[in-house]
């Protein structure tokens, strides 16, 4: 939950990653830009929300869903947007499913032969938790 | 260190999930997001972030010195009609208000300099819990 405005802020290290990766490599952001950029993201987040909702309330649904975000995007007239959404929900999809079936495996392992994990599973888990924290990192970095 | 170079430059989605919906719950509204539609909405600020950055430097005038620069932000938000959601009039840097009960009574928009004020039209409520 937020509990401080700045809860609503997007880490400042991601935004820029992902504003040069859109821009020819050398140009410069100013450090205006880039607040303004980020602060723009967490406008869209809640605009995008509140729009999704409305498909959910006119379904008469509570959860807000898949085809609500996408149908926003419509509303918001990003439709450029709706295609490259798809595609990535469906490798998204594709990986929850793998890593659902890896801990089930695992889980099926722990029970016959508890000493005897796999590597592949341990290298998986090691990666996670770098990704975790490489993210802090950057949260760190820049405040 | 393989492992973690790749890691990061392969993840579908590089924004926080967990910051996202946050900022998805701060809607008084809302009551649940399923994992789908919170792995869209990071998903779409992703894209919307780099069509921003992207649609700014395309039109703006920064691009002679080869920058993006604040001036041709608020210039797409006041002149192209896709982003005018973000035009608090004169600038898109974007402040929460809140009240003793710490809701977000309204957004502002502020100037750099910080002294010129406009409200946002996004007059929505949002519960700081």
């Amino acid at each position: 939950m937020a509990e401080r405005p700045e809860d609503l802020n997007l880490p400042n290290a991601v935004i820029t990653r992902i504003i040069k990766e859109a821009l020819p490599d050398g140009v410069n952001i100013s450090k205006e830009a880039r607040s303004a950029i980020s602060r723009a993201a967490s406008v869209f987040v809640l605009y995008a929300t509140s729009c999704a909702n409305n498909f959910a309330m006119k379904g008469k649904r509570k959860t807000l869903n898949a085809g609500d975000v996408l149908s926003a995007m419509e509303e918001m007239e990003f439709q450029r947007f709706v295609a490259p959404l798809k595609e990535s929900l469906e490798v998204y999809r594709r990986e929850q499913k793998g890593k659902k079936e890896a801990r089930k495996d695992k889980d099926k392992k722990a029970d016959s032969e508890e000493q005897d994990k796999s590597r592949e599973e341990e290298n998986d888990d090691d990666d996670e938790r770098m990704d975790e924290e490489e993210q802090n990192d950057e949260e760190e970095v820049d405040n | 260190m393989a492992a973690r170079l790749s890691g990061g430059e392969n993840r579908l989605v590089s924004l926080p999930l967990s910051r996202i919906r946050v900022i998805m719950k701060s809607s008084p509204e809302v009551s649940s997001i399923n994992q789908d539609a919170l792995f869209l909405t990071a998903k779409a600020t992703e894209l919307f972030v780099q069509y921003l950055a992207a649609y700014s430097y395309k039109h703006g005038k920064g691009k002679e010195k080869n920058a993006l620069t604040y001036s041709d932000l608020s210039h797409t938000a006041e002149e192209c009609e896709t982003f005018q959601f973000l035009a608090g009039i004169y600038s898109m840097m974007v402040k929460p208000v809140c009240n003793t009960q710490n809701e977000i009574l309204l957004l502002l928009n502020y100037s750099p300099t910080g002294h010129q004020y406009s409200v946002y039209h996004w007059t929505g409520t949002c519960k700081l819990h």
